[in-house]
């Protein structure tokens, strides 16, 4: 059987990430009923596309004694 | 052409662009703006602009946005940049990509300002001419925004000019010739007339088009300018400079150092009048909230961090620049940072949707090393200008967000309408937890569907609110009384 063709690229722009090192930071994001609606997709294990609009709820939702969140100009590209 | 002959050159240099953008960047933070209502800045602003160019607009212009045509092209400019953007309430802020523009090295600033330049909109080249007594005086005559071609096309015919160019002169006339050949309508409107050319092919509207479009990229610092000592003002030269030669063909090109950033024993900061704009800028990021002072300290970095800005690049491009007490520097840098911060926001992301079966892009996403997977590449900032190169140029189907338009309809059933082929990222997982796949059909919101949802996290109150921001209109009583039958 032939491979269907390939689509071509779709783009999605001025997003918003939250990038973390451990997951279940994330994790537990997603089910915090403060912030649901903010994440719009999980990336992967440590990076959420979430609302441009909405970057300092979850910017709040996260941070707490030891957790600082920080804007970085880029995403650190490791898996 | 022997190099001797060549007279009246004007170098191109990139600082000064950089710097009207950080003029931009100034204004902006003076005070609180705000956008009028019909979206515009408000003149204080633009006459905050003009003060700080170099390439001014006449004082006696600055009543009319339509007619300030450095100011609008400045402005916009900084804002395909991202240098600023409205909040919610149409004040104007520093934006996240003024800390990815400024801090990317030169040809990556090189590449954003390309890709930002293509997108320029309510501006137009033809229109930023003047005759002797400064009546606007379009290129091609033709009546504004009547263009056959739009102004992307006509930037992006434009630059292949700079394809035909190496480190040696060419006259600007063969250059015009060139592109009249190639898009000989591109100063028409479409009531023009055939476009007239003398004997050798030439245009004389495109040569004087194509003299002042040299002038506009040797502010980038893409080329220069020069004029033989013995010919006629109009017969002027181009050639690439090293910027426009690594940008166009590749390579690499390295940045002068330019006079430090000063560091005092009480953190206090001296610029140099020629001072690089990145300094400036790195400078008036972290020390805007000390008034006057030009004084580093905590209240001003922590200021900083709360408007959005990337603190540790703020400070670890001064310190890379300082000269004088890095001591006193290194001991702010450990308070102020965040050792280990758990999470990183960034902002001006884009995704873009690979297909598995398109190896070539997979390629590109590790050629430019942004984040992705089996479905799609991650990237912002310059990374994302770099993997868009390395993939053959930005895709041109997609989404840009917030969206103008809805994103989804609501209709009775409940049923949730996707109207475009490809499924938006906003509310992603929520609508493939609804049941949405790639080729995109109607979804019914039925109990299964919702109990899904449930299972995942999703209130009442929250689904209703995505769904409000998909379909741009509240949800209905009925449906969402339907709703409450699953959802707490």
């Amino acid at each position: 059987m032939n491979a269907p063709p390939a689509r071509d690229p779709v783009v999605h722009r001025n997003l918003a990430v939250l990038e973390v090192d451990d997951p279940a930071l994330l994790d537990e994001l997603s089910v915090n009923p403060k912030v649901r609606q903010y994440l719009w997709h999980r990336f992967d294990a440590r990076r959420m596309v979430i609302d441009p609009a909405a970057v300092d709820r979850v910017a709040a939702a996260v941070q707490g004694p030891g957790r600082d969140v920080v804007t970085r100009i880029d995403l650190d590209g490791a898996p | 052409m022997s190099s001797e002959s060549v007279t009246a050159t004007f170098e191109g240099n990139e600082q000064e662009i950089c710097s009207e953008l950080f003029a931009v960047v100034e204004a902006v933070s003076l005070k609180p703006v705000r956008l009028t209502k019909s979206g515009i800045p408000p003149k204080p602003l633009w006459n905050a602009i003009n003060q700080r160019l170099v390439w001014q607009d006449p004082a006696a212009l600055l009543y009319d946005w339509e007619e300030i045509d450095q100011v609008r092209f400045i402005y916009r400019l900084a804002e395909a940049l991202d240098l600023f953007r409205p909040d919610a309430d149409g004040w104007l802020r520093v934006a996240p990509g003024a800390d990815q523009f400024f801090f990317a090295p030169l040809l990556g600033r090189a590449r954003m300002l390309h890709h930002a330049y293509l997108r320029v909109f309510d501006w137009d080249e033809r229109c930023d001419a003047r005759d002797d007594e400064g009546h606007r005086f379009n290129f091609g005559r033709a009546h504004r925004r009547d263009f056959v071609h739009d102004p992307m096309d006509l930037r992006l015919a434009t630059l292949t000019l700079l394809d035909e160019l190496g480190a040696d002169w060419v006259p600007t006339a063969q250059l015009a010739t060139s592109l009249s050949t190639r898009v000989p309508d591109l100063l028409s409107s479409e009531a023009c007339e055939p476009v007239a050319t003398d004997a050798t092919g030439l245009d004389p509207e495109k040569l004087r088009f194509v003299n002042y479009w040299f002038t506009l990229v040797a502010r980038f610092g893409w080329a220069d300018m020069g004029r033989l000592s013995h010919a006629a003002p109009t017969a002027r030269l181009a050639r690439a400079s090293a910027l426009g030669r690594a940008l166009v063909h590749g390579g690499t090109v390295s940045e002068a150092d330019g006079p430090p950033i000063e560091i005092g024993a009480r953190l206090d900061v001296r610029l140099h009048e020629e001072a690089r704009a990145s300094d400036r800028y790195a400078v008036h990021r972290l020390t805007a909230s000390e008034g006057n002072d030009l004084r580093l300290g905590l209240a001003g970095i922590r200021k900083a961090a709360s408007d959005g800005a990337d603190v540790r690049a703020c400070v670890e491009h001064i310190r890379a620049r300082a000269i004088g007490e890095r001591d006193a520097l290194d001991e702010l840098i450990a308070q102020a940072l965040p050792a280990a911060p758990a999470a990183r926001i960034v902002h001006n992301a884009s995704l873009v949707e690979l297909d598995g079966a398109d190896v070539s892009a997979a390629e590109a996403a590790r050629q430019a090393e942004v984040a992705h997977n089996a479905s799609g590449a991650l990237a912002a900032g310059l990374r994302a200008i770099t993997f868009f190169s390395a993939l053959g140029g930005e895709p041109e189907e997609g989404f840009t967000y917030p969206s103008e338009e809805p994103l989804a309809s609501l209709e009775p059933g409940p049923t949730l309408t996707l109207p475009y082929e490809e499924l938006p990222l906003q509310h992603r997982d929520l609508l493939v937890l609804l049941g949405a796949e790639r080729d995109c059909g109607p979804l019914t919101l039925d109990a299964p569907a919702l109990a899904r949802a449930k299972a995942a996290g999703w209130t009442l109150k929250t689904l209703c609110a995505a769904l409000a921001e998909l379909t741009q209109k509240s949800v209905p009583a009925a449906i969402r009384a339907a709703f409450a039958e699953t959802l707490p």
